[in-house]
């Protein structure tokens, strides 16, 4: 498979194209190229013809006729149509172009790379190669899935306001649940490292593009094909196996089992070209100067993050095609009556599973660190010992997935050893914790929205740690196995951690990528309101789970009810909470009139990405900058972090990570 | 913008523009250098994947129905595509490290090395591929069986990668020749540093799935 590269520097100095067939060309249409109409028009020819296709396979085997099942015609629809809608947004032209020797037209580079031309509102529906324009597609993106899930949490909420009267069928409640989680943990697993790696990590960098921004713009367009084959998995009677798809059950699931395998298939790919492209980027195309100790926080956070996704994706890839062989060509990987077993699954799955924990939680810790030391105004705490915090989780995280294992039939003697480096990891993740805290010691806190957020999340996230260290132990993790208490302490670190950072980024971020800040006033209301229903959604369902509530249950003890209706109440008041950003978000971004000024760097922030415009140029600096001193030195007399540009005398050539 | 953003950058346009070029291909270079062998890594996790599955289930051997007597694939289909995608991995790399390193080979001998292994890797995809309607056991009777069918064809699906990423290399030494010359003007220096970056990254590449073939084999073929 060939790795792509675009080729930005096709411009001259004064931006003219440097092929000559390019010169005076006329601009084409919008619908003369591909766009967004093509992608569905190619998804769907793509899902009629796998449909197709997948019946005349199966019409030979027995098993299928008039079964009213055929697992082949759904997986092939899925596969071809995800197939036909990149094709139709024009990510297939460039492998193909390749393979008769062409060179690229220089046409897509030239749409980032003018700074003349405006970026038109049908710049951000194209496979385009502007990271930038990646990175407002993903915020975008991002929010939408997740508004979808939470949707979809309300639902729940809804059900369980009684222990005994339902608004939902019980197959349906568990279609909803498993929907919810798998919306929630596949698909908010770019939440940080898309919006804001993809926009955030050359400018902070001093690099002027990404490695492979033709990779960059698949892993996003991936994103609302899962999306769309997950929801179908509704039409298609739904998945009763939960987001963790354990077999047999899987294997023995109606159809709707084929959208949660594909999704997930599908986003797996997704994360692993969005990962490789942001360590690639990191690792090479650092400016001079930007050694690897001066590197931002927030981009250490990237990098580790990056390479958990290359390095645990491809076991969920493999974990779901293998399921689906089992489901299509009749396999038995996971059937124990035929050589299999179902605990491969389980292997298979935590694998990736017990990883992404902290593809999730690193990049909010990358973001808490990055800001307090802006908001503190003294230089980050420990930064040296943070990074190795974070790079001593990624490596753990590969360690620990047989906890998840612990009450479901694992060799006993290996639970000791399972338990011990689940405990260990807390170590590593401790310190950053406190680095976090050294970093706020003694400062004066500017209490801005984006401060007020990582306060949140630092105080979600401990009560999320600290119960996480109960369910690595084996005693207690029997006990609270499958119970709300689980559910609780999970809430608690991805949400509390993932999505207040989540938050924290788009106020802090917002005015890099518009040159508009979101209304500070309904930023505060937002916060304290998410905060306080926040907690008041979750803390309940700690004791709920005590008590002895199972996940995933519709109907529950009358003794717990009380508990429940005070969670689902605060639960549709943390709905409206989130309304009010939509409000603001909506308002400060298409509503309100431009100011006559973008903002500059409201918060004051010595970062490298707030030297350039907001919004940053096409090619986010004129020249390479030369970075000359570090990120956090707030409060002494260090001078800005960099120049924008050559330095005289100063030999240069080469970039931080070059490999000469 | 901050005061920094002010700071006036010293030398003269020409020079930083020249700067910023040789910057980026100098990371360009490391890109494509880091990124294949990320590439390999990540492919080495996705068949990682499956020889877990092999040894996990081989261990459990559940039902004892990990093997069934007498059950592995034709020799006739797995030793010939053992031959070509060895032959086409090793073929590859030598020849493209000695291009690159500007030994023993000229550009047409790489082309017509290149070229062979394409097609080699090409017929080892589409053997395996034909192969998996040839291998004389349900897809579902053991878990050898079961692991076989499932890993094979991601095996010949990487064949097929292989003998594309070489094609591209070759194709685009045909179509732009100057690619391949040691002296080469600044405007046709980005497609020298992306031929000989993509040509470094399908060398390494195509090694790999030259192990691979040879983990796939002993698997399959040789332990029992």
């Amino acid at each position: 498979m060939a790795i792509d590269t675009a080729t930005p520097d096709t411009l001259d100095e004064g931006g003219a194209p440097e092929r000559p067939s390019d010169v005076g060309r006329p601009e084409k249409p919008w619908y003369a190229g591909p766009n967004l109409l093509t992608g569905i028009l190619g998804a769907a020819i793509g899902y009629l013809v796998g449909h197709w296709l997948g019946n005349a396979i199966a019409s030979g085997y027995q098993q299928y006729q008039g079964s009213g099942q055929n697992d082949y015609a759904i997986v092939l629809g899925y596969v071809l149509a995800t197939v036909g809608w990149l094709a139709g947004m024009g990510a297939l032209t460039y492998p193909v172009q390749k393979m008769f020797g062409l060179q690229t037209s220089g046409e897509e580079e030239n749409e980032h790379l003018d700074p003349t031309r405006r970026r038109p509102l049908r710049a951000y529906l194209t496979y385009t190669l502007d990271h930038k324009v990646v990175g407002v597609q993903y915020v975008v993106g991002i929010l939408f899935y997740f508004f979808t899930g939470g949707l979809l949490a309300l639902a729940i909420r809804t059900e369980l306001l009684t222990p005994t009267s339902h608004v939902l069928p019980p197959g349906a409640y568990l279609e909803v649940v498993g929907t919810h989680g798998t919306m929630m943990m596949m698909m908010m697993t770019s939440a940080i490292i898309g919006p804001f790696g993809n926009y955030l990590v050359p400018l902070m960098i001093g690099s002027r593009r990404v490695a492979f921004p033709r990779l960059e713009a698949l892993s996003f367009w991936l994103t609302p094909a899962a999306y769309v084959i997950l929801l179908s998995g509704l039409i298609l009677g739904g998945f009763p196996t939960g987001w963790t798809g354990y077999a047999p059950l899987s294997v023995e699931a109606t159809q709707g089992q084929d959208a949660y395998l594909m999704a997930f298939a599908v986003i797996s790919i997704s994360m692993i070209v969005a990962g490789f492209n942001i360590a690639v980027t990191i690792v090479n195309y650092r400016a001079p100067g930007m050694t690897w100790t001066r590197l931002p926080i927030f981009v250490w956070s990237m990098l580790v993050t990056a390479m958990l996704m290359v390095l645990a994706a491809p076991i969920l890839t493999a974990g779901c095609y293998f399921t689906l062989m089992d489901r299509t060509v009749q396999t038995a990987l996971f059937d124990v009556n035929h050589g299999g077993s179902s605990y491969l699954w389980q292997n298979l799955f935590w694998f990736f599973g017990h990883p992404e924990v902290y593809i999730l939680a690193l990049p909010g810790f990358g973001i808490a660190l990055e800001l307090l030391p802006v908001f503190a105004r003294k230089p980050l705490f420990g930064y040296r010992t943070a990074v190795a915090g974070m790079v001593g989780v990624g490596l753990l995280s590969f360690f620990v997935w047989q906890h998840h294992l612990f009450v479901s039939g694992m060799n006993p003697d290996m639970r000791p050893v399972v338990m011990l480096t689940t405990e260990l990891i807390s170590i590593p993740t401790g310190i950053i914790y406190l680095i976090a805290v050294g970093t706020l010691w003694r400062a004066k806190l500017r209490l801005t929205v984006p401060a007020l957020f990582i306060l949140g999340q630092l105080f979600n996230f401990l009560i999320g740690g600290v119960s996480g260290v109960f369910l690595s132990d084996v005693p207690t993790d029997a006990v609270a196995h499958g119970s709300y208490f689980v559910q609780a302490h999970f809430h608690y670190t991805i949400m509390g951690g993932l999505i207040f950072a989540l938050f924290a980024g788009v106020y802090y971020w917002l005015p890099k990528m518009t040159g508009r800040t979101l209304n500070t006033r309904l930023g505060k209301i937002h916060f304290w309101t998410m905060f306080i229903f926040f907690n008041s959604t979750f803390l309940p369902l700690f004791a709920v789970g005590e008590l002895g509530m199972p996940r995933r249950v519709f109907e529950y003890e009358q003794r717990l009810q009380g508990l429940n209706v005070w969670s689902s109440i605060s639960a549709y008041l943390l709905g409206l909470s989130l309304l009010i950003f939509v409000f603001n978000f909506v308002k400060t971004v298409f509503v309100d009139p431009a100011p006559a000024e973008p903002v500059a760097n409201p918060w004051g922030s010595r970062g490298l990405e707030w030297m350039t415009a907001n919004p940053p140029l096409p090619m986010n600096f004129e020249h390479v900058p030369t970075v000359v001193s570090g990120p956090y030195d707030y409060g002494t007399d260090a001078g800005p972090m960099a120049i924008l540009g050559p330095v005289e005398g100063q030999h240069d050539d080469n970039l931080a990570g070059a490999v000469s | 913008m901050d005061q920094a953003a002010s700071v006036e950058t010293t030398p003269g346009p020409e020079d930083a523009h020249a700067r910023d070029r040789r910057i980026e291909r100098a990371a360009e270079r490391g890109a494509y250098w880091s990124g294949s062998r990320l590439f390999v890594a990540l492919s080495a996790m996705l068949f990682g994947g499956g020889v877990f599955t092999y040894f996990y289930l081989h261990s459990l051997d559940s039902n004892t129905l990990w093997r069934l007597s007498g059950q592995r694939p034709s020799d006739f289909i797995s030793v010939p595509v053992l031959g070509l995608a060895v032959g086409a991995g090793l073929l590859a790399w030598l020849y493209t490290r000695w291009l690159l390193r500007g030994q023993r080979v000229n550009p047409a001998d790489w082309r017509v090395a290149t070229g062979v292994a394409s097609g080699m890797f090409l017929l080892a995809g589409l053997i395996q591929l034909w192969g998996m309607t040839r291998t004389g056991f349900a897809a579902g009777s053991s878990g050898y069986a079961s692991t076989y069918t499932a890993i094979m064809p991601v095996f010949a699906v990487y064949c097929l990668g292989a003998a594309y990423w070489l094609e591209t290399g070759l194709a685009r030494s045909l179509r732009a020749r100057h690619v391949m010359l040691d002296e080469v003007g600044e405007m046709q220096q980005q497609d020298r540093v992306a031929f000989r970056g993509s040509a470094s990254g399908a060398g390494v590449f195509s090694l790999f799935v030259a192990l691979v073939a040879v983990a796939t084999f002993i698997m399959f073929s040789v332990l029992h």
